[in-house]
């Protein structure tokens, strides 16, 4: 009996200490599974950031070039070192100042400071050329400080062409990343995300790198190719710098576009920065503004909206407009022709660029109508292919009046992308989607991405509009408003426009402060360059007003000439031709 | 060699164990054959000294505990005069290439000790009590001092799990309690101020990561990286690519989880859940107090020895050099190991077969009874 009573008791022990070791398993099994199922590197990180002398390291990685169309590079990576130290563990800090000071450059108080600063772990230098490396080693050891500084080799963006395309291009910050323009925007593509690299300090090893942790996440580093041409682009950068040089205006946009397939071939803005050392410049000067400011654009909306009034039937090639000398009273706003123009022919609305007329003919459209060519040429909402782009801005055409003035480009505000791939959109009658990628190839060679042309509108108008449209902003150029822009080899057609800003403060339009547009596509014979050439603010030397035919216009002229002798393409302006188109209209 | 389960769960153990050894071995400079090789004639003369074991009388081997324990003290008493100083700690005794590693073995004398001195009765006197104290207390100190409080604190553990099992005066928890009360917060008193931080270190995981705790963060980051089903055998970039001390010894878990995942993860503590529950259930049946008590102290050791690595590789316990039963590099380990499973072996082939089969619950009772 006494036997039997003891095995009862030792069984209530014995479900105990069953019940105790399955509890411990338990939080065994409980923490294998949270480290190897659910948690991961960020816990891993969490242990690290317990231990007093652990610290993540970001080292920037090798990312993938961006090169212009024939594979000039735009911005690539170079290998470079970078230097730290744990400031506690360094001895001879005045010796090993003064020798890195020589090898580096840099101002021996400056790393004195860096060694003496309290912190646990600092960056001598970041981003050292490549070439100091052996000497920086050397250093090290002569000062006895193997165990307490230590080179890391790392990854600098450098982008070869200084200013050309910055605004495009945009930059990669400190630790590698994209951080504006098409570097923020192929992120993704161009990978060269940070590793993080978890290291312990020990004072008796030195320094011990624990695994680079994202290895796999600094991404597959992909080439991208733009659809910038680098002649081309030099050629806008050289004519921006002219504009700049000549008229001192507060923004400048020049983007030029292949109307056949889309293809954006250069586009050169001012402000612009040197990418290699972006902190230098104001944020502002970082802006793409060829897409991040939408502007009213005046009279170059003009052939949209005649265009669809002529596809519509509402206005027929032979019919005529009085201007009333150059004056119209429209539901009490005063608007005025630049010359006292009298009976108008259609295409004389746009050669001479009358807004009375205009206007007229702006008063057959509805509601529907004004919104339908907003949308089939795509002017204001954003296609999404560069960072920062703005969408434009729409009167309520539910009041006639506000599609009137929307005809002459007030009211409305478009972005010069917008505004040049509706330019090509009337050079072809396809709306086509704007490329800037034109593609991106894997470090195995293979192509990942290829541009391909995407219409999105296909014939927005009837040829015969289209031809009159043609023939009519040809002759802007021969004899209108844009006869600075006429050139001897090359027929162009464009309209020139020129809208005052408006005042903020004033809440008025500024008589003297204007944006000068000039748009258009060339070869007219045969539509293969659409361009748009916008000067915000520009101030003309002899303090004339400044005007889109005076500004701009000229130097729309040298775009063509030299973008056209570029591509070597053929003068479609024969002794004929030019006497012919004398003898037209 | 009977129960047949467990003569299983200890091979399969073992063969783990030799996997992860090959793999921690095995470098990208080379694998050295050596640690393999020898791993390998360890777990051959495990088998040779279970099965030995298992021919032997648990109660002859009893019989000369004392001897056993005596010149166990003298050699770990040696350690202190000519022993090999690793890592800071002199654990060693070198015979020829092999080295001993007497604490390891005094774990399975203070075991077989204890068992000796409540030889008779499982009731506990005061004088006992003090016999018992004074046969753990003596080797504990001189771990402590080798420093390893480590294997000092797991010598314990065994012994002490026998406040589940063994009878003790009726007055004896009345004293006890208080006194394991007062007599830390007294020695504590008296302690150095760098003893003391020894022990808070240990106490306290986090406070001992500045104490260059790498292993462990590096342990951390290869039983992470291996998820749920490892990267694969000699993969493991992380403990062959770089300096894990340690590795193929008390940190071998995390070569193996990185290398096989969370599945093998499992399968290793569901392996060492078995045996010690096995054991448990074997002495359950036994009715001979010493050999009831020596399989349970037995079990206490795999348990402990299992759980303690496992935490502290995974960073919840701090990190003591205490292996992994069967499965860690070492000879001492292993050996001991198998001195202690061999006999257990060797208790229950005394016995008739039925009494521990599995499931034989109500013949065993019936047994009980009817005699």
């Amino acid at each position: 009996m006494r036997k039997q009573s003891l095995t009862i008791k030792s069984t209530r022990k014995l479900k105990v200490v069953i019940f105790a070791i399955f509890v411990l398993y338990a939080v065994i099994l409980a923490r294998a599974f949270y480290i190897q199922v659910i948690a991961g590197e960020d816990y891993v990180k969490r242990v690290l950031a317990d231990f007093p002398k652990g610290r993540i390291i970001k080292i920037t990685s090798y990312r993938g070039s961006i090169l212009d169309k024939n594979g000039q590079p735009l911005a690539i990576s170079l290998p470079t070192i970078s230097i730290y130290a744990f400031p506690k563990f360094v001895q001879h800090k005045n010796e090993l100042s003064d020798k890195l000071s020589k090898i580096l450059n840099i101002p021996k108080d400056q790393i004195l400071n860096t060694l003496n600063s309290k912190d646990r772990f600092v960056w001598i230098v970041r981003h050292a050329p490549q070439s100091d490396k052996g000497l920086a080693e050397q250093a090290i050891l002569d000062t006895d400080n193997s165990k307490g500084v230590g080179i890391q080799n790392d990854f600098k963006r450098f982008y070869p062409n200084h200013n050309v395309a910055s605004n495009l291009i945009g930059f990669v910050g400190w630790d590698g990343k994209g951080l504006d323009g098409m570097e923020y925007a192929l992120n993704k593509y161009l990978g060269g995300k940070p590793i993080e690299v978890m290291t312990i300090f020990a004072p008796k090893e030195g320094k011990m790198v624990l695994r680079p942790l994202s290895i796999q996440d600094a991404g597959t580093q992909n080439d991208v190719y733009l659809t910038i041409d680098m002649g081309v682009q030099s050629i806008v950068e050289d004519i921006k710098n002219k504009i700049v040089k000549e008229f001192n205006p507060r923004r400048v946009a020049i983007v030029v576009e292949d109307v056949r397939n889309g293809n954006i071939l250069g586009m050169a803005t001012y402000p612009d920065f040197d990418p290699n050392d972006y902190y230098n410049y104001p944020q502002r000067d970082w802006r793409n503004s060829a897409v991040t400011d939408v502007f009213e654009p005046g009279s170059v909306m003009k052939p949209f909206f005649l265009g669809y009034a002529m596809a519509k039937g509402y206005i027929h090639r032979g019919e005529t407009c009085n201007a009333h000398g150059g004056r119209g009273d429209f539901y009490g706003h005063i608007v005025t022709d630049v010359e006292h123009n009298g009976i108008l022919t259609m295409s004389q609305i746009l050669i001479v660029s009358s807004n009375v007329c205009a206007m007229k003919v702006a008063s057959h459209l509805t509601r529907e109508d004004a919104e339908n060519v907003v949308n089939l040429f795509h002017l204001v909402k954003p296609y999404g292919i560069i960072p920062g782009e703005q969408a434009g801005i729409l009167p309520n055409f539910y009041y006639p009046i506000n599609r009137m003035f929307a005809t002459i480009g007030q009211g409305i505000a478009v972005n010069a992308l917008n505004l040049t791939n509706a330019y090509a959109a009337l050079a072809t009658d396809n709306l086509v989607k704007p490329h800037i990628v034109r593609k991106i190839v894997n470090p195995l060679g293979k192509v990942i991405y290829h541009e391909k042309v995407d219409i999105i509108h296909k014939d927005i108008y009837p040829k015969s509009t289209i031809d009159w449209l043609h023939y009519a902003l040809e002759q802007v150029v021969e004899k209108g408003t844009g006869i600075y822009a006429k050139s001897n080899h090359f027929t162009i057609a464009g309209k020139t426009g020129t809208s005052q800003i408006f005042n903020f403060k004033t809440g008025h339009y500024s008589w003297r402060k204007v944006v000068a547009v000039f748009a258009g596509f060339f070869p007219v014979s045969n539509p293969r360059f659409s361009a748009v050439i916008v000067a915000y603010d520009p101030h003309p030397k002899n303090g004339a007003l400044a005007w889109g035919g005076s500004v701009s216009a000229p130097y729309f002229k040298e775009l063509v000439d030299r973008i056209s002798f570029y591509y070597a393409l053929k003068p479609d302006k024969t002794p004929q031709n030019k006497a012919s188109s004398g003898n037209n209209q | 060699m009977r129960p047949i389960d467990v003569v299983l769960t200890i091979l399969l153990i073992q063969i783990i164990g030799l996997v992860g050894v090959y793999s921690s071995t095995y470098t990208n400079y080379g694998f050295q054959y050596g640690l393999f090789i020898k791993q390998l004639i360890y777990i051959i003369l495990s088998w040779f000294i279970m099965y030995g074991m298992s021919k032997i009388k648990f109660s002859s081997v009893l019989s000369i505990a004392p001897l056993i324990y005596g010149i166990n003290l003298f050699l770990l008493i040696a350690v202190m005069f000519v022993g090999k100083t690793i890592y800071g700690a002199k654990r060693w005794i070198g015979i020829g290439p092999f080295g001993i590693q007497p604490s390891e073995f005094m774990k399975a004398s203070v075991i077989l000790i204890v068992d000796y001195i409540i030889y008779i009765s499982p009731y506990l006197k005061a004088q006992k009590i003090l016999y018992i104290l004074l046969s753990v207390g003596i080797p504990f100190l001189i771990i402590y001092k080798q420093p390893d409080l480590g294997s000092a604190v797991i010598m314990l553990l065994p012994v002490m799990s026998l406040v589940f099992f063994a009878k003790f005066p009726k007055n004896f928890f009345r004293y006890a309690i208080p006194m394991l009360v007062v007599i830390p917060i007294v020695v504590w008193h008296f302690m150095k101020p760098y003893q003391k931080e020894r022990i808070l270190t240990v106490i306290d995981p986090k406070a001992y990561y500045a104490k260059g705790g790498y292993q462990l963060i590096q342990s951390i980051i290869s039983i992470g990286s291996g998820r749920i089903f490892g990267k694969g055998f000699l993969k493991g970039t992380q403990s062959h690519l770089l300096f894990l001390p340690e590795r193929h010894t008390d940190f071998i878990f995390s070569v193996i989880a990185e290398e096989f995942g969370f599945v093998l993860s499992i399968a290793i503590i569901f392996l060492y859940l078995y045996l010690v529950l096995r054991l448990l259930n074997i002495s359950y049946y036994l009715r001979l107090y010493t050999e009831k008590i020596f399989v349970v102290m037995v079990a206490s050791f795999i348990f402990f020895h299992s759980l303690i690595n496992l935490a502290m590789a995974m960073g919840i316990m701090p990190v003591v050099g205490i292996p992994l039963p069967f499965i860690s590099y070492g000879g001492s380990n292993i050996v001991v190991s198998a001195i202690l499973l061999g006999l257990c072996f060797s208790i229950v082939n005394s016995h008739k077969e039925v009494k521990f089969s599995l499931l034989s619950h109500d013949k065993i009772i019936n047994y009980d009874i009817s005699e």
